[in-house]
């Protein structure tokens, strides 16, 4: 089992069971968190990229009006 | 007595005392690579809304996620959240919703001390709980600087009285916090 150190109030100390097992539950969550939201981020900058692809822009050139 | 200019001997007047704009309600505390740190009691009637002020740094890239917490649980759902950051000469906007967490604070990928100062609107309100979020984050080199502007919010109505928070993927963070409440 994993050690995880929980700092409490300023005191530090291994996690409990039930602390571990909180935790682990948390980040199982925020990793399908963040992937969702990357997935979002990803295809909000493709609704950027569209319309210039449709102006004929190449891939270097749309990164360039879109600063990225 | 004129506030705030005070002299040796003078009486603290409640009317000056009342003036004060902003009282520590959690002095400076520290936390040692940890995988999470929480701030207990700290949010109470007697403010509406508080400061927080991180010095931290992180062991790896994962960041530190902030829940809210009442009784010895956190609140691990119902966080949405808006980013503006700013790296290099990129400036990049990023919208994450229903989340588990307000994923304020970025990972600094080891020994990069980053700061961040984070606003947070009516805690003990059985109410939405708004946060702004400001930092300079470090990451990977002190030439790796970015501007993270997060707001959001938490849409449970509860009145919290703590925090926690939480680096991901096991990894832990080292530094310093102090949180403050706004005279209401």
């Amino acid at each position: 089992m994993s050690t995880y150190i929980i700092s409490e109030n300023g005191a530090e100390r291994p996690m409990t069971e039930k602390e571990i097992a909180e935790y682990e539950e948390y980040n199982a969550q925020r990793i399908k968190d963040d992937a969702e939201a990357e997935a979002a981020a990803v295809t909000a900058l493709e609704a950027r990229k569209a319309p210039l692809r449709r102006l004929g822009l190449t891939e270097d050139e749309i990164n360039t009006v879109l600063g990225i | 007595m004129t506030f705030p200019v005070f002299a040796p001997g003078d009486i603290l007047a409640a009317s000056d005392m009342n003036a004060v704009g902003m009282w520590v309600v959690k002095p400076e505390t520290t936390f040692t690579a940890a995988t999470s740190f929480l701030a207990e009691d700290v949010f109470s009637s007697d403010f509406t809304n508080y400061r927080v002020n991180v010095n931290y740094r992180t062991s790896g890239t994962n960041n530190i996620g902030i829940q809210l917490r009442v009784s010895g649980t956190n609140a691990t759902t119902n966080y949405n959240a808006q980013l503006i950051q700013g790296t290099m000469n990129v400036a990049t906007v990023f919208q994450t919703l229903a989340r588990a967490d307000f994923p304020g604070l970025l990972g600094t990928n080891g020994a990069f001390d980053s700061y961040a100062t984070i606003d947070i609107s009516k805690p003990n309100i059985a109410a939405v709980t708004n946060f702004q979020l400001l930092a300079s984050r470090n990451t990977g080199a002190y030439t790796g600087t970015f501007t993270i502007h997060y707001i959001g919010n938490h849409t449970t109505a509860t009145a919290y009285t703590g925090l926690s928070f939480l680096v991901g993927g096991g990894e832990n963070a080292t530094g310093t916090y102090t949180i403050y409440g706004y005279r209401k």
